[in-house]
């Protein structure tokens, strides 16, 4: 049984001796002749500007979360599927419970609006983004 | 198979005697080698095949220069790569720089082992080989985010971040769906799901219509399930419809801006691979993977009449609709139909399962991603979290359910 896993490992191995002498001919016959404009980070032609290591939007980290419990919820349902035939319906009763308890958490997570990727809609907008309040701008603009 | 191949080299006589444990071992080595230059080539061909697929559907020629109809443009290409200057840029993470594209390709090949190329043929044979093959491919995303962020771009910071997001979101229709073919075949051994797909029956066993025994026709659920793992599938691999971690319009290349050269070839090595393995499971999962789809000789004698006259028909409809004559079709279907029908080698040989048939339904998958590319527009980044969270995982999780009701109405599980 291990065997299965260790030809997965060698495939794994061997894979990465073939490409690292892909690495090695192009380090042979590859041309060396760097410049610091070439060293560059590519930013359409200007010069890089600002910090690229920011601070990242929150929701990808909402995501991220979301994806772990119903990840999560997938691992635990294989075992369940794989016996399923031999164990019969009363097990999907029990996995049936344990399902809809994920899905409420999907209709809340839902219901928060935290499977909305756009959070803001300016035209029901609140706060500064009101569309009275850009309304307002834009008058003042115009009357500026 | 390791065993297999390890004794058929100790019967060899001029093959030196060896223990069998380190015969073994180079019939490992000699496996992963040919796996190796098997996902190799099959990129080579792959990109080949995609742009003369293209240039057809945008009525124009594709690749011409490099020998006959352009066959070795995508080698030529290989080479100019492998020729290019390796740039790191100066202000890069040097280490995730490099260990990024390896950590991509490496989780595609790897995943390939567990993948049944015939009856006899599977690199490594595990009891557990569907949710290996899921699990090893969901590394890819820690690949991704590990090189756009060391690349210290911005585009490609967004690109892996965006890519992040997509994959991780899309992995979970897709678990769910392969969830519910799981509790149909009792097990996760990608040979058994494909022997449980034997034989013939009526479209979801009611319909009177008879298909090959394939889980898609199975049941009404797996017949959505189908559907649905090919979205999450193609969204899983960054192509389009779903191609926004690399958006060359908005992005310019994703999270690979930074990589040239041979670095560049990795990412567009492991792309094919991950191409090509998911084509390579739909077909196990939904298509029965090396099963023929006929299951007497009549069966397949019948069936290639009927594909005939619908070739047929397909020809008129479009010689009247756009006055083209579409002979490739007719012409493939016509020639099998003859040879079937005279040659009884011919007719035996496909109804046996093997390579061929897990070829065809794969090299038809394939171009049907292909197909996808020039037919849907790229989505938005709010659409495409949308399909995921809101449309697939509720059909996904409805689905799941279904087959269970469905198998306890069928009669294949008691209370």
């Amino acid at each position: 049984m291990l065997e299965h896993y260790g030809t997965a490992l060698a495939l794994g191995i061997v894979g990465f001796l073939l490409m690292y002498a892909a690495f090695i001919i192009q380090k042979l016959v590859g041309p060396k002749n760097s410049t610091d404009v070439k060293l560059d980070t590519y930013e359409c032609g200007e010069e890089p500007e600002g910090e690229t290591w920011i601070q990242f939007n929150v929701r990808f980290y909402v995501i991220a979360l979301i994806f772990i419990i119903f990840d999560i919820e997938v691992v635990f349902l294989f075992p369940w599927a794989v016996v399923f035939k031999d164990l019969g319906f009363l097990t999907f009763i029990e996995v049936f419970v344990f399902i809809s308890i994920l899905v409420v958490g999907l209709a809340y997570v839902w219901k928060k609006g935290d499977l909305q990727w756009v959070k803001m809609k300016l035209k029901y907008g609140t706060g500064r983004y009101s569309a009275s309040n850009l309304l307002e701008k834009e008058n003042l603009k115009e009357a500026a | 198979m390791i065993e297999s191949m390890a004794n058929w080299f100790l019967s060899l006589t001029w093959f030196p005697q060896m223990e069998l444990a380190s015969v073994k071992l180079l019939s490992v080595l000699l496996v992963g080698a040919g796996l190796f230059a098997f996902i190799a080539v099959n990129a080579i061909v792959l990109v080949y095949v995609e742009r003369k697929v293209s240039a057809f559907m945008q009525v124009r020629l594709g690749p011409m220069r490099v020998g006959p109809y352009g066959t070795l443009q995508t080698v030529a290409d290989a080479l100019k790569l492998l020729l290019k200057e390796d740039i790191i840029p100066t202000l890069a993470d040097s280490i995730l720089f490099r260990v990024g594209p390896f950590i991509i390709l490496i989780s595609a090949i790897v995943a390939f082992a567990a993948i049944p190329f015939s009856p006899t043929v599977t690199a490594a044979d595990m009891s557990i080989g569907l949710y290996y093959i899921v699990s090893i491919s969901s590394i890819v995303v820690v690949g991704i985010v590990m090189s756009g962020w060391a690349s210290n771009n911005k585009w490609s910071l967004y690109g892996a971040m965006r890519s992040a997001a997509q994959i991780v979101s899309y992995e979970i229709p897709v678990g769910l769906t392969l969830l519910a073919v799981v509790a149909m075949a009792g097990s996760l051994n990608m040979n058994e799901i494909i022997i449980a797909q034997g034989g013939s029956s009526n479209l979801f066993h009611w319909i009177p219509l008879p298909l090959p025994n394939w889980y898609m026709f199975n049941n009404p659920f797996l017949f959505i399930a189908f559907f649905m793992y090919i979205i999450g599938a193609t969204a899983e691999i960054n192509r389009t419809p779903f191609d926004l971690p690399e958006s060359e319009s908005e992005l310019v290349a994703g999270f690979m801006t930074e990589y040239s050269g041979i670095r560049w070839a990795l990412f567009f090595l492991s792309e094919y691979a991950n191409f090509t393995l998911v084509a390579f499971l739909t077909a196990v999962v939904f298509m029965g993977g090396w099963q023929s789809p006929f299951e007497t000789i009549f069966a397949a004698k019948t069936s290639l009449l009927v594909l005939l006259a619908l070739a047929l028909a397909w020809t008129g409809y479009v010689k009247t609709k756009a006055n083209r004559l579409s002979i490739y079709p007719l012409a493939i279907i016509g020639l099998s139909t003859i040879a079937a029908w005279l040659f009884p080698g011919f007719a035996i040989w496909i109804t046996e399962p093997g390579l061929f048939w897990i070829a065809m339904k794969v090299l038809s998958l394939i171009f049907l991603l292909m197909w996808f590319r020039w037919t849907f527009p790229r989505l938005r980044v709010d659409q495409l979290m949308y399909v995921s969270w809101k449309v697939l995982m509720p059909i996904a999780l409805f689905n799941l359910i279904g087959v269970a009701t469905w198998m306890w109405l069928t009669g294949e599980i008691q209370f």
